[in-house]
């Protein structure tokens, strides 16, 4: 069958043109980046006592506080794009294809801002990184957590991002802009030859190939950071691991629905982004969501099910201590999204507006259990006899995140401008009259 | 040429890795007051062998044809 070229003046899909909308956007990102930039140049000038963080049990308080929550959320959200590109390609889920983009740059911006909040947390952090180069021991789990996350994960991204864009770059090269030597750089001298694009398709492949195993065992050793500590009660257990796995997917999932709906209102381009993606996405999410939801129920069970008197004083905590507000919360979120997911699943009537709610649900529902994971056995659950503690952040802390997310809008909506976020199609040619 | 590049270095990265890997355990001490890796530095190692790795995929793909 004939393909007739779709042929568009100048760059494709908004690159390049700054509208007011974006700007306004970009002003306030920058703004919260600066408020952000500002509470850690607080935190760093004073020292961490200025943050609610304090030691656990000697002065009641968590040593791992709202940076570390984020750093499992992060990361946790980069798990969902990378796998959904690497099944698009693998599997040739043609539906797929338009947002595996979007899915490559969400994981890559949210590995960033997760690794820069674990930098956050350090008192020290060149020191950090200086001895973690020199002395990270293969026997933590947090070696595991660098290595895999920072290097491996991190790095395959990127080079999956990088590869992937370059027969869009040779396609938009030649169109004279301000851009026009950064796409020539990417494009590093695509051609499209029969040669080039079969070494591509092979390299594309062996990379998925090895992406999902790599991401799999760097998040399920993030969960191992909290299952191997014996001395704390509501860390300690094997399920830790794949709880960690499932609840990153169904976190992961919902931000690249919220993504992909943001970018598919921002280009005002409904037929490149269907419905037909959304139903995908939402039938992964309906089941990413079901199994967070089960791994949440068994927990608890397993906490009140005759447990030792620390295990118990936790689940009193989150049932109907000071972390109850929390997990009613997070878990009537979780009910909820999962409730509309199901309810359009049975009706085949999929809305994007219902999925970016339950998106948003689900999403807050997991950053709420992550920081039930984190906080709880730190003020709550130690096994030596020290009174409870307490921790809930303050400003800074707070300032600080909001800065992180300003981080990674600003990432995503500055790739926006300078490549095209949906791979164009093969029949899609550019002109030179911009 | 693409292909012997390549190869080596995968398997120079895989070498990397699994040297840092075994050079950054404290191994013939089990005090924890003599926890430094046997290699001060190995756990770079296994960072660049990571990198390598990746590397490869892209050398790869964007060293250009003989015929270019």
């Amino acid at each position: 069958m004939a393909v007739e070229a779709r042929v568009q003046p100048g760059l494709p899909q908004g690159v390049g043109r700054l509208t007011a909308g974006w700007k306004a956007f970009i002003v306030v990102a920058l703004a919260v980046l600066a408020f952000g930039l500002f509470a850690y140049w607080y935190e760093a000038s004073n020292g961490m006592v200025v943050t609610s963080m304090r030691n656990t049990g000697t002065m009641g308080g968590a040593t791992w506080g709202l940076y570390i929550v984020m750093v499992e959320y992060f990361i946790g959200v980069s798990l969902a794009g990378i796998v959904i590109a690497a099944i698009s390609r693998v599997f040739r889920i043609a539906e797929l294809r338009p947002i595996t983009r979007i899915a490559e740059l969400l994981t890559v911006a949210s590995l960033m801002v997760g690794l820069v909040a674990v930098l956050i947390d350090l008192g020290h952090p060149i020191r950090g990184v200086i001895n973690m180069l020199l002395y990270a021991r293969p026997q933590s789990a947090f070696f595991g957590t660098f290595t895999l996350v920072a290097g491996g994960v991190l790095l395959t991204s990127l080079a999956y991002l990088y590869l992937g864009g370059r027969r869009d770059a040779a396609k938009i090269a030649d169109t004279p802009s301000r851009l026009q030597w950064f796409h020539r750089l990417w494009a590093a001298g695509y051609t499209g030859t029969a040669d080039e694009q079969e070494r591509h398709q092979r390299v594309m492949f062996w990379l998925s190939v090895g992406i999902v195993p790599l991401i799999v065992i760097a998040l399920s050793t993030e969960g191992l950071v909290f299952g191997v500590q014996v001395g704390r009660p509501g860390w300690f257990g094997s399920l830790q691991g794949p709880d960690f796995l499932v609840l990153a997917a169904a976190s992961g999932l919902a931000n690249l629905l919220v993504l992909t709906a943001i970018v598919r209102r921002a280009l005002g381009d409904w037929n490149r982004i269907g419905v037909g993606v959304f139903k995908w996405l939402g039938r992964f999410l309906l089941a990413a969501a079901a199994a967070a939801l089960y791994f949440m129920v068994v927990e608890l069970f397993t906490l009140l099910y005759a447990t030792p008197a620390d295990e118990r004083q936790l689940a009193d905590a989150l049932l109907r201590g000071s972390y109850a507000w929390i997990f009613w919360l997070s878990l009537a979120l979780m009910v909820l999204g999962l409730g509309l997911l199901i309810w359009q699943a049975a009706t085949a009537k999929w809305r994007v507006g219902m999925l970016v709610v339950a998106s948003v649900a689900i999403s807050t529902a997991a950053l709420a259990e992550r920081y039930l994971t984190v906080i709880p056995s730190q003020t709550h659950a130690t096994l030596l006899p020290y009174e409870t503690g307490s921790y809930f952040p303050n400003w800074v802390e707070f300032g600080v995140v909001a800065g992180l997310f300003a981080l990674g809008a600003l990432l995503i909506g500055l790739f926006m401008k300078v490549f095209p976020i949906i791979p164009m199609r093969d029949e899609e040619e550019v002109t030179t009259n911009a | 040429m693409r292909r012997n590049i390549t190869v080596g270095l995968v398997v120079v990265g895989f070498a990397l890795m699994v040297l840092g890997f075994l050079a950054a355990a404290p191994w013939g001490s089990s005090s924890v007051a003599d926890s430094n890796p046997v290699i001060v530095g190995a756990p770079m190692l296994f960072l660049l062998g990571v990198v390598s790795v990746v590397a490869a995929a892209v050398v790869y793909e964007l060293l250009p044809d003989k015929h270019q």
